[in-house]
């Protein structure tokens, strides 16, 4: 038997669906508003949820990512009066079960339940505990248990994997912990760092090459694919990989064969591939900049590390263990750590993520010197400054800002086409503007992080009339 | 009042007298805290690091300037400079000049867990390199290499800097120290 919520403001469909699951043989209540819906949450875990998209007090979908994140990780079917592809998207992006466009069948909701409730039994039944080595990953929020279970699975199997996440997420930590969990940890773990090798490098590097191979070849050398025989081969930044390059890994992939510059012998090398990149792989092979064949090959598993900012009940954890690991190294009495010290770090964005957050902190132990509390002022001043903007801009209206929903939808309702567009212009000049400040006006660097292309950028930055910095 | 670490070429010059391991790491700390915004640095480990001829430290020096590299020509000076703040190390090069150095080097792989290694080995031993490979190393060659490869990566990862988000709300000349 299942534990069934119904979050709808109809009466009707709640009791529907109500009678409905319990004729299925399970428990089921409703709530007729979001705020009560995840209350409801909160005290009594549930399996599955009947999720609407329009509640009086706000948006399913936004609501969704939070539901998904309550501690039982309920599964949520999301129902819908007005159906729109883009809702079903984001759904389905943000761990949706299903999405239910309305009228809906009885047979639909009923198929639909006794899937969902499947899923969850053969879930709990199949997740024997194993025993995961953690190394440095530190933290219990739900999305990270989340990738600790995806890393158990994938340290228990042999499949190449392919680790994304923004930078300083602690990808290439992931892809040691995989190494060090599975069967080929008592073998090499060979970093391949794209990024970091000239391209002219790169192909030795990898392959290996015989004596007198090209000029500079004064003796023979194995590539780092033949040492990670038996073991990992970490290919960080993947994305990096030149194009001529990744036919040739790519062969390499397929038949687990390959040939050191200037022999004909070929070799063979038993590796397993863990691949990480924090480009967007998808869009490259759009731009024509990375193989799809490749892709496919590399991504037989997948693992997308969230940023910090997103599993914020880390930050305190993570900042406790980094603290006391710090004063341990710089042989240091243990500093206590004041509660706005905290709130500051929990309220901050963490574009650098955790390796981020872990410099901040040892930068904090330098700026406090012998003094035993480390306080909100010991931070970086662009920190304080952001979390500080951030919580007056909770309280007060700062001049430019969106206008609030309530105030818009006081007179005349707009067109929700032409409120979407405003809405979206708006987010689109902040993060230029943001783009901008980061990347000091650089914009081959802007077209990198943002994923845009050149001419792209600049006729955004036209349209929005902003200019490149100073 | 100057303090001498034996094997230690510093970088800068510690001005408080210090006395127990938890001063030297305070008068560090204070040192870094009153320094103000600095660039990225070079970490080298090398036994030759003082050698004026050494050809790794001309392959390195002809990349970067040689303030811009921080020498460390023993291991314990080396142990003790990972026992300070490394968020200013873009790299670190590291010479085991023998197994029994690069056994040192494993053992405390925790403190460079964090540093992009560069890593020359004594020899080509399948069991040498598989020690080094414990250090996580971005790149490795052999003693007798002509070290072009080294200049050649520390070019690029200058070149490829860009100014990352996680340093730049730690060392950026417009966010000075409180």
């Amino acid at each position: 038997m299942a534990i069934v919520l119904i979050i709808d403001d109809d009466a009707a469909i709640c009791s529907m669906l109500c009678n409905k699951a319990v004729r299925l043989g399970h428990e089921a209540t409703s709530a007729q508003t979001l705020q009560q819906g995840l209350a409801q949450i909160e005290k009594h875990p549930c399996d599955v949820v009947f999720l609407d998209v329009n509640l009086p007090d706000g948006n399913g979908l936004d609501a969704l990512p939070m539901v998904r994140q309550a501690p039982c990780a309920p599964e949520v079917v999301i129902i819908t009066g007005e159906g729109d592809p883009d809702g079903a998207e984001l759904a389905i992006k943000n761990d949706a079960w299903d999405y239910l466009q309305k009228p809906f069948s009885v047979k639909e909701i009923d198929l639909i339940l006794t899937r969902a409730v499947q899923y969850r039994a053969e879930k709990d039944s199949g997740s024997t505990p194993l025993v995961l080595n953690r190394d440095e990953i530190i933290g219990s929020s739900v999305r990270l248990n989340e990738c600790l279970e995806r890393l158990a699975q994938m340290a228990c199997s042999d499949g190449n994997v392919l680790i994304t996440g923004e930078t300083g997420t602690g990808k290439e930590l992931f892809a040691r912990s995989i190494h060090n969990n599975s069967h080929r940890s008592q073998n090499n773990f060979v970093v391949v760092d794209c990024a970091a090798l000239p391209e002219t490098l790169v192909e030795s590097m990898l392959f290996g090459h015989d004596k007198g191979a090209f000029t500079g070849a004064d003796k023979a050398r194995a590539g780092l694919i033949h040492e990670a025989d038996g073991g990992t081969l970490f290919l960080d930044e993947i994305g990096e990989l030149p194009m001529h390059l990744q036919k040739a890994f790519l062969r390499l992939l397929q038949e687990r064969r390959f040939r050191p510059l200037g022999t004909n012998k070929e070799q063979t090398s038993d590796f397993r591939l863990v691949a990480a990149t924090n480009r967007n792989l998808e869009h490259m092979i759009a731009a024509g900049q990375f193989r799809e064949d490749l892709f496919f090959r590399i991504r037989s598993l997948t693992l997308d590390l969230p940023p910090l900012r997103v599993r914020k009940a880390d930050i305190r954890e993570l900042a406790l263990h980094y603290l006391v690991r710090l004063c341990d190294r710089y042989q240091l009495e243990t500093k206590g750590v004041s509660p706005e010290f905290v709130e500051t770090l929990v309220n901050y964005h963490w574009p650098g993520n955790v390796r981020e957050l872990i410099h901040t902190i040892e930068r904090a132990l330098t700026v406090a010197g012998p003094e035993p509390t480390l306080y909100p002022r010991h931070l970086p001043t662009n920190i304080r400054v952001f979390v500080v903007r951030e919580t007056v801009s909770r309280t007060t209206k700062p001049a430019g800002a969106p206008p609030e929903p309530a105030r818009v939808f006081e007179g005349r309702l707009p067109l929700l086409k032409d409120y979407r567009n405003s809405l979206i212009a708006d987010g689109e000049k902040n993060y230029l503007n943001e783009l901008m400040r980061r990347t000091k006006g650089d914009i081959a660097n802007a077209c990198e992080i943002s994923g845009l292309g050149r001419a792209r950028l600049y006729g955004l930055m036209k349209k929005y009339q902003i200019a490149r910095p100073e | 009042m100057v303090i001498a670490i034996k094997g230690c070429v510093p970088s800068f010059t510690p001005r408080r007298k210090v006395f127990s391991p938890l001063a030297v790491s305070v008068g560090i700390l204070f040192e870094a805290k009153h320094k103000g915004p600095d660039t990225m640095k070079l970490l080298l480990y090398s036994k030759k690091a003082e050698t004026e001829d050494d050809p790794l430290r001309h392959a390195i020096e002809s990349v970067l300037p040689a303030n811009q590299i921080e020498m460390c020509s023993t291991f314990e000076y080396f142990f003790h400079r990972l026992h300070q703040p490394t968020y200013d190390l873009m790299a670190a090069v590291l010479v085991a000049e023998n197994h029994a150095d690069l056994s040192n080097l494993v053992s405390i792989r925790d403190l460079l867990a964090d540093l992009c290694v560069l890593l020359v080995l004594p020899d080509q031993h399948p069991q040498t390199i598989a020690a080094g490979f414990r250090l996580w190393p971005r790149f490795m060659c052999e003693a007798q290499d002509n070290y072009t490869d080294i200049g050649r990566i520390l070019r690029k990862l200058i070149q490829s800097r860009p100014p990352s988000v996680a340093n730049e709300a730690i060392l950026t000349p417009d966010n000075p120290p409180v």
